[in-house]
């Protein structure tokens, strides 16, 4: 060691920059460049902004709270009845108290119909939809949105808590701009402290979801309203059809309201928790299908987006392409890179992949960074700040395998037509018709 | 040979097996004293109306010995009373051999019970008593009868005809008490469901609006077009005769292969609100009350067979009664006022002298008690006032503000004694903790005579004024 590590530094230093930028040209040119530049750069507006944001945030309040409009909740699931009581008593702390609780119970084999029915009676639950057939979450979705009353429709995940404003603040955007169409709500994790598995999640949350969407939302080309938490006009749901088959919807529909013309806001203030795998083998399952749906969505099903046709529209072409390109051309570049690494400085690995490790180690904690300084969590989030080192490992080979296993079913088999998240008769339909 | 003797004749003396029967044409004048004297009665009438009324009379007899003489009618009587149950038997007018063994039997049984305890006690303890000697003397067990003209679908022989039509939940309460002593044991035969207003069973089950309670409901099923993952109610599919997807415009042709119905709807048609699950609520057809099944009162109805506890109980009585056992809820006005009637007869005969009253607690500060408090008050009333009457008297509570009383052979003068002190030391409990006025309280007292009603009692002068 006394010997490796002097030799290291100094054949870094000897080679010189240009070498490290060409030897790490993944790494800068994307990596770099796209998480650490541009999250600083919006940083820097986000804070230069800020007061100018929050008085416009502060009057639209105000315009929703004298309106007061009614707001109806739709909770379409299976098997989620352990979570509804809790989940009422999580919604009775709202700030905003004007809603109707619709509940859709998508054919589930567990007691959830009778806890349900007796929620419904015991008025915290306004309406409680039991489908004897399971049908799916797009269709369970749908019907919940046939009976809604509201001005706004607020969509979530059973398993979900809310911080007491989260409804309020997921509605205020609308307030803001009549174009915007659908509000994301920052969804965190939960269950953080259970598991290294959860914990990693966690981190990757703060940085995708918590801090990419506000960057992406910035930047106009936020492009997925989580199912978890989200809020819609139902007069667009109702015009583009609803929800259509997963996995993948919530992008899919978010992606059908950008085509429609209207914006799509992320609001980081409206935080809602929610429990994420524990073990790496759940979470393998959920990625794979996360990962399928990207191509059987955003390379298959929209691909007239990409099209220069008369309904093109620069920021939902930009959008779905920063998708597609950090997603799926990055990840066939990665390997591409790896091969290029291993064949040109084969002899050099010895030097390569610590500095490697160390530019990825480093680029996770100046990205950690960034996450402080966005959060409203920063106390609690500090538990997470010595995991961050494992982030290399983590979102760089085991998240980075997973999803090349997943493009690859997709690309080649249609594999996501065979999820059993959707019943057979849906997913057959839908992949003979080519949805 | 049997020997009969017409109640309105002398009594005929003759006797045949050791049995005479004495014949009653009419329910007016039955005299208890004459009853006694005949070990079995015969009800001597074919007009089926008289009939039911002796019946009723001689069982809802206030003396517990003429209560449960054998009684027995002509067989072509059979199919056309009401009362019907409450009979020991009928007679075909020319065999009265197995009819006088019955009786034999019967009066076997009943000579074995010591009836000099005095068991005059509240409603249930009396009705319990009369319950068990009924079981004993019959040596069979009470079994419930399906009947519609009863309140609660079921009566039971004997027991039914002590407080009459429409006030058959009252038994399955003394029943209950039997059961919870262990005087007797019980088969469950069914459950009933009965109105909480006025205990009726006759009602119409409706599904309503969960929202305003309208019984104008439509209901329709939803469809699942597969391929879109569309979902609406079938009247959104439906294009003339064919089903056709309003978000893909598709072709619905078959059911499991393009599309299902998951589930059903329900739309209310006076308020447009949409549900799965409707409320059904319960009309009475009795008093008109609409209940949510929750309200409906539900009781077990049970076969009830005498233990051994029970039948030391029948042959010797309850050897602790006290008055205090009148403090129990389920006395009756309506047995009160049997009571007041029957007692009415026996002072008429017997030129005797008994009062009744009403005592009256006419504040505010009572009636603005909470539920809760105001039915302990009235427990605690109860109690006090029973620890200061006698044995052979009858205390009713009607509500929290007031208390009947009848007062058998006490004259208007002893009655007034006796009420005076009840009114001193309830003046005090309510003064002391309710702060209540002693003139809040109020007596009115009546002399027991034939026909006395408590109705009459309104119009006696409060004693308590009078100086």
């Amino acid at each position: 060691m006394k010997q490796i590590l002097p030799e290291y530094l100094n054949y870094w230093h000897q080679v010189g920059f240009g070498s490290l930028v060409r030897v790490f040209w993944y790494f800068f040119l994307f990596e770099f460049t796209r998480y650490i530049i541009i999250d600083y750069l919006i940083f820097g507006y986000y804070l230069i902004t800020q007061k100018a944001r929050e008085e416009r945030f502060k009057q639209a309040q105000r315009r929703l709270r004298l309106e007061n409009p009614l707001v109806s909740i739709i909770i379409p699931g299976k098997n989620e009845g352990k979570h509804l009581f809790k989940l009422t008593k999580s919604l009775a702390e709202q700030t905003y108290q004007h809603v109707e609780l619709i509940i859709v119970d998508d054919g589930s084999d567990d007691e959830t119909p009778i806890i349900g029915k007796n929620l419904e009676k015991i008025g915290l639950i306004d309406l409680f939809i039991r489908n004897d057939q399971r049908g799916g979450k797009a269709s369970a979705a749908n019907l919940a949105l046939q009976y809604t009353k509201g001005k706004y429709i607020v969509h979530l995940d059973a398993d979900c808590s809310f911080d007491r404003e989260a409804i309020e603040h997921v509605l205020v955007p609308f307030y803001m701009d009549e174009k915007i169409g659908a509000v994301g709500g920052n969804v965190k994790v939960r269950n953080y402290r259970n598991s290294l598995c959860a914990r990693l999640q966690a981190i990757e949350y703060l940085k995708t979801v918590s801090v990419g969407r506000i960057i992406t939302s910035q930047l106009g080309i936020y492009k997925i309203v989580s199912g978890a938490f989200g809020a819609f006009k139902p007069e667009i749901l109702d015009s583009i059809g609803g929800w259509d088959i997963g996995p993948g919807l919530d992008g899919d529909i978010t992606v059908k309201i950008r085509k429609s013309g209207y914006k799509i806001h992320f609001q980081p203030t409206a935080i809602c928790l929610t429990n994420a795998p524990e073990k790496f083998k759940v979470l393998t399952k959920q990625r794979l299908r996360w990962d399928k749906s990207i191509i059987r969505f955003r390379v298959r099903k929209h691909r007239d987006v990409y099209m220069p046709t008369k309904n093109f529209n620069f920021l939902n072409f930009l959008s779905l392409s920063e998708n597609v390109f950090y997603n799926v051309v990055l990840d066939i570049l990665w390997w591409i890179y790896i091969i290029d690494i291993a064949t040109s400085s084969l002899d050099l690995l010895r030097f390569v992949i610590p500095m490697n490790i160390t530019l990825y180690f480093v680029m996770g904690y100046v990205q950690m960074g960034s996450i402080y300084l966005f959060s409203e969590r920063r106390k609690e989030e500090l538990y997470l700040w010595p995991y961050v080192s494992l982030m290399t490992v983590y979102t760089g080979v085991y998240l980075r395998i997973v999803r090349t296993a997943a493009y690859y079913k997709e690309l080649f088999f249609k594999r996501s037509f065979e999820d059993p998240w959707n019943p057979v008769k849906s997913s057959s339909q839908a992949k003979r018709h080519g949805l | 040979m049997l020997q009969i003797a017409s109640h309105r004749n002398d009594p005929a003396t003759r006797v045949h097996d050791g049995q005479l029967f004495l014949l009653l044409d009419s329910p007016e004048g039955l005299g208890e004293e004459m009853a006694l004297k005949y070990p079995a009665l015969l009800v001597n009438t074919t007009d089926p109306r008289v009939a039911d009324q002796i019946i009723e009379q001689v069982r809802g007899s206030f003396n517990q010995e003429v209560s449960l003489k054998p009684l027995f009618a002509n067989e072509k009587l059979r199919g056309q009373l009401q009362n019907h149950y409450h009979l020991d038997g009928f007679h075909d007018g020319v065999h009265f051999n197995s009819m006088a063994e019955r009786s034999n039997n019967i009066h076997r049984q009943l000579d074995k019970i010591s009836w000099h305890t005095n068991e005059t006690g509240s409603f249930e303890t009396d009705t319990l008593l009369r319950l068990m000697r009924y079981m004993y003397s019959r040596g069979t067990d009470l079994k419930p009868l399906t009947n519609r003209s009863s309140k609660i679908g079921y009566i039971y022989a004997y027991l039914s005809a002590l407080t009459g039509t429409g006030k058959e939940h009252e038994l399955l309460t003394i029943v209950g008490k039997g059961l919870k002593e262990g005087y007797v044991t019980e088969r469950l035969e069914d459950k009933v469901h009965v109105c909480h207003n006025c205990h009726g069973n006759y009602l119409n089950f409706r599904e309503v609006c969960t929202k305003c309670g309208s019984i104008d409901l439509e209901t329709e099923s939803v469809i699942h077009h597969f391929v879109c993952a569309h979902v609406g109610p079938e009247s959104q599919f439906k294009k003339e005769d064919e089903l056709e997807c309003p978000k893909c415009d598709k072709h619905l042709r078959h059911i499991g292969i393009d599309y299902d119905k998951p589930s059903t709807m329900f739309t209310c048609k006076s308020c447009d609100h949409h549900f799965q699950h409707p409320e059904m609520k319960a009309r009475c057809i009795d008093c008109n009350t609409e209940s949510s099944l929750e309200q409906l009162v539900e009781y077990p109805i049970y076969q009830l067979k005498l233990s051994a506890a029970g039948e030391k109980i029948a042959l010797k009585g309850f050897t602790e009664h006290k008055a205090s056992q009148q403090s129990e809820p389920a006395i009756s006005q309506r047995f009160f006022e049997m009571m007041l009637r029957q007692e009415g007869e026996r002072v008429h005969r017997n030129n005797g002298q008994s009062t009744y009253g009403r005592l009256r607690i006419d504040s505010t500060k009572v009636l603005n008690l909470n539920e809760r408090h105001r039915e302990l008050l009235q427990e605690e009333i109860t109690r006090i006032l029973s620890n200061y009457i006698e044995s052979a008297d009858v205390l009713v509570a009607e509500n929290v503000q007031s208390y009947i009383f009848l007062l058998p052979d006490s004259d208007q003068k002893a009655a007034i004694l006796k009420t005076n002190l009840l009114k001193d030391n309830l003046t005090k409990l309510l003064h002391d903790n309710l702060a209540v006025s002693p003139s809040a309280i109020s007596v009115q007292l009546s002399q027991v005579k034939q026909g006395s009603t408590l109705t009459q009692l309104a119009h006696e002068t409060d004693i308590t004024r009078i100086p």
